[in-house]
């Protein structure tokens, strides 16, 4: 069973979006830090300037009166937070000369020249002290710590939220673009799950993205080779029902020769031919299963079987085909104890095929004579052979000689060869004492 | 009539030679392509029953081969290849009719009768030559109305005349159209056939041409 996995396009969005989201965050972070830093900066410029500005007005030779109050003017650095911005000004003996509206009447800073920061009154604020050099009067800017906090809050929220937002619609532009991005993928799909199992045709999907023609190509090829597969079953079909089909014909005739015949002798010789062709179409059909049993076999992995248990199991089965024709059975000790590759079943429908081939076509009176080899065994008989140019043409099922005038399925060495493992082979060689059909193994 | 058997199976083919005989033929059969070729180039048979499978060759391309070479004589195909469209490719070629195996042996024969008869130019199973009447298909014939029961044989040499009716027939020409090649015959086969066909008729329907052959007459 195909176990359920997400689907191409919400895997291919989730990676790009994670992608981009990692990247716009990092993106962001580093945008944040800066940006705070630049505020900071320039809130710091601003309360120095500010500074420099309220003692470049001359406070230096104002009357110094502890209850003197001076209105300052307001630094117009940033209008919005403007009336955050408060100044003081005090002598050099510490006397507050003068402050801007909201600033409180304890110090801002009680440090020297530069930066500071104060906790007054639960406020928190950022300083900046300028002293004049001539007069020592102290002039003191300062923020607020929570409006510069809002400040940058505000800043920082005003590039977040529109990140924010454009992240969202980056998100549902990604989905539908992926979606569209992978319609050719739906388009073959379709065209694959519309077709008839019996349609092998290549593929009409054209055009065809460069990243999925091999898969069309692949797809394709993979028709023709199921389209040649089924042709050679047809092929095989076809001539199983010519070979079944043609005793069975000359069963029939001779059914009606006896039935329409007077003459006992003609009777008695139509009978005779049809024993022998019920027997070969038995074969026939004995050999078309055990074909069929080995192409079910196929996937088996490799076994191992004794030579000697096949050859008992031959000579029993084949004791009527070897005694019609007068043919003796022999296996010598070394192949009586051979082990093949083979799972028993198979190793005895090669064997019995290859025996039944020599008795019928090998010489009557004769012996078909099993030994072992240094790859394998032999089946070896007296007869005349096959000539080395039928050979490839008999392995094929069906195929027959036309110099082989004997009666036959066509199917004996095309089933030897069937049962064998794939590492193993089929040879035929001509020997002194007659004609070897040897099973070897090709390692 | 003589017929050609083109078939590898022996069985078969034992079965065919036989079947046609009790047909009333003079079967000759061959086991391939090239022995086929042999006896159709050797002998004018009246009808050729040919398989499409054979050892050396398929029974289709040897069909070509004879239909390109000007042969005309009917060929009935025989082959186990039932479909449609081989039937069509094998009448296409030139087959002249087109049988399944396994098939019927009365069916075969009616089947090849036919041919023969369109081969002559005959319409009618039914030949009528003055008194004489003929039914080929269920082999009978009467004389002046009243039945006649022949032989095989003697039925065969009557086809043989009748279908060269007012023609001179020789006695050679006769025995190649009634026996087969692995039938034995006599010296004075046909003369025997010919004296018991007067007998059953009458003595004026077959005459005899001295020196040449036998003559069927119009009367």
């Amino acid at each position: 069973m195909t176990q359920r996995t997400p689907s191409l396009r919400l895997r291919l969005f989730l990676l790009i979006a994670a992608a981009t989201t990692l990247i716009w965050s990092a993106a962001a972070a580093w945008t944040v830090l800066s940006a705070r830093s630049d505020i900071e900066r320039v809130l710091d410029r601003r309360l120095r300037e500010a500074a420099t500005m309220v003692a470049s007005l001359g406070y230096e030779n104002a009357a110094v009166e502890a209850t003197m109050r001076v209105d300052l003017p307001s630094p117009a650095v940033l209008p919005t937070y403007e009336r955050q911005l408060s100044c003081q000004i005090w002598s050099v003996s510490g006397d507050l000369l003068g402050l801007s509206g909201g600033a409180p009447r304890q110090p801002l800073s009680v440090r020297g020249e530069g930066f500071s920061e104060r906790m007054i009154d639960g406020v928190g604020w950022r300083v900046f002290t300028h002293v004049s050099p001539g007069t020592g009067l102290r002039i003191m800017v300062g923020d607020t710590l929570a409006m510069r906090r809002q400040l940058i809050a505000d800043l920082l929220e005003g590039l977040i939220v529109p990140a924010l937002i454009g992240l969202g619609a980056l998100g549902v532009l990604l989905w539908i673009g992926v979606g569209r991005g992978l319609s050719p993928v739906r388009r073959i799909t379709a065209a694959i799950a519309s077709r008839r199992p019996e349609d092998l045709r290549m593929l009409d999907v054209a055009p065809v993205p460069r990243e999925l023609a091999p898969l069309t190509a692949e797809i394709d090829s993979l028709f023709v080779r199921i389209e040649n597969l089924r042709s050679g079953e047809r092929r095989f079909l076809a001539s199983a029902a010519h070979e079944m089909l043609t005793p069975l014909a000359g069963l029939r005739t001779h059914a009606e020769i006896a039935l329409r015949s007077d003459d006992r002798a003609v009777r008695d010789r139509a009978l005779k031919r049809i024993r022998v062709s019920v027997d070969r179409t038995a074969r026939l059909v004995r050999q078309l299963l055990d074909l069929s049993r080995q192409e079910a076999q196929r996937k088996s992995g490799p076994g191992a079987a004794l030579l000697g248990t096949a050859f008992d199991l031959v000579a029993q089965e084949l004791e009527p085909v070897l005694a019609k024709r007068d043919v003796r059975l022999t296996i010598t000790h070394q192949a009586r104890g051979a082990c093949l590759p083979l799972d028993p079943d198979s190793l005895f429908i090669a064997l019995r095929n290859l025996v039944e081939n020599a008795a019928i076509h090998g010489p009557r009176e004769a012996v078909v004579a099993i030994g072992a080899c240094e790859d394998g065994f032999y089946v070896e008989d007296r007869g005349s052979g096959i000539a080395p140019l039928d050979i490839e043409t008999l392995l094929q099922p069906f195929a027959r000689c036309a110099a082989h005038g004997t009666p036959g399925t066509g199917l004996g060495l095309a089933i030897a060869k069937s049962a064998l493992a794939p590492d193993m082979a089929l040879a035929f060689r001509e020997v002194n004492s007659g004609f070897r059909a040897l099973v070897l193994s090709k390692k | 009539m003589r017929i050609l058997v083109v078939e590898d199976d022996k069985i078969l083919r034992e079965g065919l030679v036989e079947g046609l005989a009790m047909e009333g033929h003079a079967v000759d059969a061959v086991l391939d392509c090239q022995d086929a070729r042999a006896a159709a180039n050797g002998f004018a048979y009246d009808a050729i029953v040919l398989d499409i499978g054979l050892p050396d060759g398929s029974g289709l391309d040897l069909l070509r081969d004879w239909r390109r070479k000007g042969h005309k004589t009917p060929v009935l195909l025989l082959t186990a290849r039932n479909l449609a469209e081989d039937r069509i490719a094998g009448l296409d070629i030139g087959a002249d009719d087109y049988l399944g195996k396994p098939f019927d042996l009365g069916e075969l024969g009616a089947r090849l009768r036919a041919l023969i008869r369109r081969d002559d130019g005959r319409v009618q199973p039914i030949t009528r030559i003055g008194a004489l009447t003929i039914d080929q298909s269920t082999r009978c014939v009467t004389f002046s109305g009243q039945a006649v029961d022949l032989s095989r044989r003697e039925f065969a040499v009557l086809e043989v005349l009748a279908r060269r009716t007012g023609n001179i027939v020789s006695r050679s020409q006769i025995e190649d159209a009634i026996y087969g090649w692995q039938e034995e015959v006599g010296s004075n086969a046909v003369e025997v056939h010919i004296h018991k066909l007067r007998g059953k008729l009458d003595a004026e329907t077959i005459e005899t041409v001295r020196g040449v052959g036998y003559r069927l007459r119009r009367t």
